[in-house]
């Protein structure tokens, strides 16, 4: 019975913490895999260039899941402490990543924009993209 | 420089909506995306103060910015402002309109590499915390500390280099100089035609940051040689957000042949109750030789944002010299 508890624990644990998305970059983007310090400076745009390539990162709309769960996990920020930055960086004159409206558009951006940078379901991933991070 | 008013208004009025007829969705506080060469925003605040000396109404800022991408790696910024641009002065019975905008910030930046970035132009000093974000509707007080105006210029118009020293991108630097007046000589708190400085920040972890600077300047109305170190600190820890600076000029009077010295800073604590509620306290110290001046001054304030980009704040200082003491409160806004 012990047994069986031990195994229903593992198994909710990988449920729990099982990788689900992908920080995604094109194929021939010549990189290593980043770091979550990383991506969050990029996606809080302090940091705009990797290996001389400047980079755009691409928001999902900000009432889709994974972008939520992106923001918990990566930039661990709440909304409004989020919206707040933005005010003070529109005032240094930055505005917020760009948006695309489904994973669909955010994989063909990345696909076909050199330097862009976005996170998709990991089952979204295909061989035209380049893992970078996965959360 | 002026921009001439009625050309500016038509400027104004014609950008706005153009502006409203081709904006992506608007977000408050996150200004107009056009397209990506050209963002456009505002702002405004308004005061009241009441002292033993003073009970003046002002609408204080009155500007307009625009920036954009040119290129990859080049950008832009531009800001108009007109301030203080209505006062209505009930001490002495007098009101005063000043419709005249200047040039705020006008500047290009060229980013080569996190190391190696470029911005020429007229653009704020790259020093501490206050001066970087010195509109109203950012700051925690209505109020600015004595440092931040009486001890540096606010703006260079020149080069500044700057970019991040190590691959953690937790330092920092800034090296900029200036070697002709500044782009707008009648709208900045000090004029100089030689301004040169390095400043240092260095992220020690996502709540803690410590910062320096180095400096000198030559003042052009009375010729005065100013060298200038100052440092600063800021801890954040929601709710808590503590912040001080404080900076030594060493001043050598050209014009009358005299030595002086100025020393100045504040320390200033931030409570939020919640998101939109804040209150804060902070202590001021600044003292200058050249006119026999020593100020100890204490700020108790109350801050609400309905929205990030509205801000309503009350506050009373007391001021060691008592005459001064005041009751400030402030409406600002920015689009």
């Amino acid at each position: 019975m012990k047994f069986h508890y031990i195994l229903l624990a593992i198994f909710l644990q990988t449920t729990v913490f099982a990788t689900e998305y992908a920080v995604v970059v094109y194929k021939d983007f010549q990189t290593k895999q980043f770091s979550k310090k990383q991506i969050k400076d990029i996606f809080m745009l302090k940091r705009q260039f990797i290996n001389g390539i400047k980079i755009l990162p691409v928001n999902l709309a900000s009432s889709a899941l994974p972008r939520e769960v992106f923001e918990k996990k990566i930039l661990k920020i709440n909304r409004d402490r989020l919206n707040s930055y933005w005010v003070r960086k529109h005032f240094q004159g930055i505005r917020p990543p760009v948006v695309q409206k489904s994973s669909k558009a955010m994989k063909l951006f990345v696909k076909n924009v050199k330097g862009a940078i976005g996170y998709l379901p990991i089952e979204a991933v295909d061989v035209d993209l380049r893992v970078v991070y996965e959360f | 420089m002026l921009i001439k008013g009625s050309l500016m208004k038509a400027l104004l009025l014609s950008i706005f909506l153009i502006s409203l007829l081709f904006a992506e969705d608007y977000q408050l506080g996150q200004g107009l995306k056009i397209n990506d060469n050209l963002n456009i925003g505002a702002y405004f605040s308004t005061d009241y103060t009441k002292g033993d000396e003073i009970d003046r109404y002002r609408l204080d800022d009155v500007a307009i910015l625009a920036y954009g991408n040119l290129t990859p790696r080049f950008s832009y910024l531009i800001e108009f402002e007109a301030a203080p641009f209505y006062t209505k002065d009930f001490e002495n019975g007098t009101s005063n309109w000043d419709r005249q905008f200047h040039y705020e910030r006008a500047y290009i930046d060229y980013g080569y590499s996190e190391m190696f970035s470029f911005r020429g132009g007229k653009q704020i000093t790259p020093i501490g915390y206050w001066n970087l974000e010195p509109i109203n509707v950012l700051r925690d007080t209505s109020s600015n500390p004595l440092y931040s105006y009486k001890m540096f210029p606010k703006f260079v118009t020149g080069i500044d280099t700057y970019g991040y020293i190590n691959e953690e991108m937790s330092l920092q630097y800034h090296l900029f100089l200036q070697v002709t007046e500044d782009l707008d000589s009648d709208y900045i708190n000090i004029n100089s035609d030689l301004f040169t400085g390095v400043s240092l920040e260095y992220e020690a972890t996502e709540e803690l940051s410590i910062g320096g600077s180095l400096g000198y300047y030559e003042t052009t109305e009375i010729q005065k040689d100013i060298s200038f170190i100052q440092a600063n600190v800021k801890y954040t820890q929601y709710p808590f957000l503590v912040q001080t600076e404080w900076a030594y000029t060493d001043i050598d009077n050209k014009t009358f042949d005299t030595n002086a010295f100025q020393v100045g800073g504040y320390i200033q604590n931030l409570y939020h109750i919640n998101i939109q509620h804040a209150i804060i306290g902070r202590y001021e110290y600044f003292k200058d030789t050249q006119v026999n001046l020593e100020n100890h001054i204490g700020v108790f304030g109350y801050s609400y944002r309905p929205k990030y980009a509205i801000s309503i704040k009350a506050e009373y200082q007391v001021n060691s010299d008592s005459k001064f003491s005041k009751s400030i409160i402030s409406f600002s806004v920015l689009f």
